[in-house]
């Protein structure tokens, strides 16, 4: 499947500043072995070193949080759009 | 050889001042937003979003924004040709600086806005940022304006 990926800003300097980019996959796993692929670096932005989603990182699917769906297995179809939204706390 | 640094952060004097507002109408707790603007020829803040502080149970000394919130502010400014700049947030009688869990939950490239409030007033306000991922952060000029 031939989907959109949204980068946000603390990512664009691995994808030469592109703010969206094209991958390939049948499921959220296999785009981001696929992003991987075309920019070295990016996954381990995105996962930790088992696989699992970093804890600084969502991954949305359209207009949803994967976590509610099947999170890295959840399969895809053509034309999906998943955006990389970073996870914004802090404090004193 | 002169080394600049040209990273400035504008600030319309309107959304400084109600951010500020924001600021001093969440205190004791603190407060949360999201600054969105382009940065195709300097990086300027054109409008901005009172998040909601997700976290409760620690509202005083601790925020996170909503990724909900974040991807719907994401999806607007795209829509309008702009993009999510940083972010700001409050220290209830603490200094502007930001801490250790701001660094540890920060992410490179984005605008940090802390606004230091004492006793319900703002007392001083700077913007911070980072580049690369393990780097420390550093003060960002800005200009409000």
């Amino acid at each position: 499947m031939a989907v959109k990926v949204r980068i946000p800003t603390p990512l664009r300097k691995l994808t030469n500043g592109a703010d969206e980019v094209a991958a390939e996959g049948r499921n959220i796993a296999e785009v981001i072995g696929d992003l991987e692929k075309n920019f070295p670096g990016l996954k381990e932005r995105i996962c930790e070193p088992d696989g699992k989603l970093r804890r600084f990182v969502n991954l949305y699917l359209n207009d949803e949080d994967i976590r509610f769906k099947k999170n890295l297995d959840t399969e895809l179809k053509d034309s999906d759009e998943i955006s990389i939204i970073p996870a914004i706390a802090g404090g004193m | 050889m002169f080394f600049f640094d040209k990273s400035i952060l504008h600030i319309q004097k309107a959304i400084y001042g109600q951010m500020l507002a924001h600021a001093e109408e969440a205190y004791p707790n603190e407060c949360c937003g999201i600054l969105v603007g382009s940065a195709l020829k300097d990086k300027r803040v054109m409008s901005f979003e009172r998040a909601a502080n997700v976290n409760a149970e620690r509202a005083k000394d601790r925020y996170i924004i909503d990724p909900r919130e974040i991807y719907a502010v994401d999806r607007e400014a795209r829509a309008q040709g702009m993009d999510i700049l940083g972010f700001y947030h409050s220290h209830p009688d603490h200094p502007d600086r930001p801490s250790e869990f701001d660094r540890e939950w920060g992410q490179p490239g984005y605008s940090y806005v802390i606004i230091s409030v004492k006793s319900g007033k703002t007392v001083s306000v700077k913007c911070w940022m980072f580049e690369e991922e393990n780097a420390p952060f550093k003060e960002e000029k800005r200009k409000v304006g």
